[in-house]
């Protein structure tokens, strides 16, 4: 069939992810106050919520960047957040992109894409480049292989960063405002990347502050304040008419109304 | 200066120079283990170990080698451990230079951002490979001018061993200044050997400083935004 490469898609019928009651804490602070949900295979779930809302340390509890300290987390129904994971065989099955991309400075952009599933998967070199230089080509970076992370553009190496955790055959990505910090013109250059990912079916679950973007690719939003999901429903829905006011709220400050009387020179 | 007075001494300031320089080699050698050794149970905050090498950095950089010496080539035999005079300048020089290549390596670790740690560990790679393939890499090249600015410092401190009878440069120096009267002779030979020893070895190494700066501003537009705004949110809660 056709050359290119395809997310990996695997029949099933419970959710890739199941997050039951989950609760991070940094001393006193609760940062995650019992958050539960599933992410069906295929699903895209947009993770939205005011800074400091715990987005991030959400996504860093699946992948076990942060501990956590009640509740329980389970990648296709095995509990992951039990005593004696070994997370490296987790991570190694869950992508994550960060929003500062975090390339490797040292490595040239082939070696960034092959570090992992050359070390981590013992993929066969020839063929991880291969690959490497097909999903190079479908994100439109072929010609930049050789290039090392400080001669790319930020929406270039945001490329890449996907790229490189598509390269382990991620079973659910998870994606960190990965448009945050770039150039208003990169943006969508990595959105439409992400787009592409969501119609082959790839498994995601996404924190942005894009809400246009968040609603067109979404089948879910989750609405997070203070560390609790206080709203979640179908993207239309909830940014047409948002059911609790505190998501009202949130989104009025995405929106701008005009204040002034027209000015001008009138005639 | 008499050539003739020169070329007599020559050999003997060869031999000393020999000397100083396998004395400095074997001397900032054992250095380097030693700081790998130090810099990575403090990096890694391992405990007990990290205090020991934390006192030991802080011992061993605030006393003069002259000191360091003196206790290794007296101290040591009143309690019944006997060490040759070579052995004593190889020992004080790392105990010396273990402290100051610790903390190189550790600022290069410290400067690697643990994002990037996380990044590698997000990918799969376990702790020793995040260490080995994403950390030490870049630790290392950050840590290269610190490094070399101590290889040439501990070469030069090499110059105080002739206090534990040591016939190094400085020795040889001094024994025919005293004994000929040749001063001027001496002096030049003395200055002109630490030229030979340690030119060739700063200008390589500014060489290599220019190489790595050029690249590291260039690796330095990496906008670090997150951990800007992590820092004003850290605050705000603070
Ligand atoms: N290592 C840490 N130690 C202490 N507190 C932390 C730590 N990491 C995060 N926090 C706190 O946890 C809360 C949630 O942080 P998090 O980064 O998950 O928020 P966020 O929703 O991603 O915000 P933003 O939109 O600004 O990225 C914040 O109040 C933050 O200060
Ligand atoms: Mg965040």
């Amino acid at each position: 069939m056709s050359d290119t490469p395809q997310v990996l898609r695997l029949p099933k019928s419970q959710p890739v992810l199941r997050l039951d009651s989950v609760v991070k804490r940094y001393g006193e602070r609760t940062v995650l106050d019992g958050i539960s949900f599933d992410v069906a295979e295929r699903e895209v779930i947009a993770v939205i919520g005011p800074s400091g809302s715990g987005k991030s340390t959400l996504l860093r509890t699946v992948n076990g960047l942060e501990p956590i300290q009640g509740g329980s987390i389970r990648l296709d129904g095995e509990e992951i957040t039990a005593k004696g994971t070994d997370w490296s065989k987790i991570r190694a099955r869950v992508g994550m992109v960060f929003q500062s991309y975090e390339l490797f400075p040292h490595l040239d952009v082939m070696g960034n894409l092959l570090l992992a599933p050359v070390r981590v998967a013992h993929t066969d070199k020839a063929e991880a480049r291969e690959r490497a230089m097909r999903w190079l080509e479908r994100v439109g970076l072929a010609d930049r292989a050789d290039a090392y992370p400080k001669e790319l553009s930020g929406g270039q190496k945001q490329r890449i960063a996907i790229v490189r955790a598509l390269m382990m055959q991620p079973e659910v990505l998870l994606l960190d405002e990965i448009t945050a910090s770039l150039d208003p013109e990169m943006v969508r250059e990595v959105l439409d990347v992400v787009l592409e990912l969501a119609e082959e079916g790839m498994t995601m679950l996404i924190v942005t502050h894009e809400m246009a973007f968040a609603r067109a690719i979404a089948d879910r939003v989750l609405f997070l304040d203070g560390g609790k999901i206080v709203e979640q429903g179908e993207p239309e829905a909830f940014f047409t008419h948002p059911q609790t006011e505190r998501a009202q709220r949130f989104l009025d400050t995405f929106s701008f109304t005009k204040a002034r009387e027209p000015q001008g020179l009138a005639r | 200066m008499d050539l003739s007075t020169l070329t007599e001494y020559l050999p003997l300031y060869a031999q000393a120079a020999w000397l100083t320089l396998w004395v400095g080699v074997a001397g900032i050698a054992l250095s380097f283990v030693i700081g790998v050794l130090c810099a990575a149970v403090r990096h890694f905050r391992i405990p007990v170990l990290r205090n020991v090498a934390g006192v030991y950095v802080e011992l061993s950089r605030n006393t003069p080698l002259v000191v360091q010496l003196f206790f290794l080539y007296f101290g040591l035999p009143k309690l019944g451990i006997l060490i040759s005079s070579e052995q004593c300048a190889v020992i004080g020089l790392a105990f010396l230079g273990g402290s100051y290549m610790a903390e190189a390596l550790r600022s290069g670790l410290e400067a690697v951002e643990s994002i990037q740690t996380q990044s590698a560990l997000a990918l799969g790679l376990n702790p020793v490979q995040t260490l080995r393939h994403v950390v030490l890499p870049q630790a290392v090249a950050i840590s290269v001018p610190a490094l070399a600015a101590n290889v040439v410092f501990l070469l030069k401190e090499t110059s105080v061993v002739s206090i534990v009878a040591l016939p190094d440069l400085v020795y040889v120096a001094k024994d025919l200044i005293g004994n000929d009267y040749n001063t001027v002779e001496a002096l030049a030979l003395l200055v002109g050997f630490y030229l030979v020893l340690l030119l060739p070895l700063s200008l390589l190494f500014a060489w290599l400083e220019r190489r790595l700066r050029a690249d590291g501003r260039r690796a330095k537009s990496r906008a670090p935004k997150t951990l800007g705004s992590w820092a004003v949110k850290e605050a705000a809660h603070a």
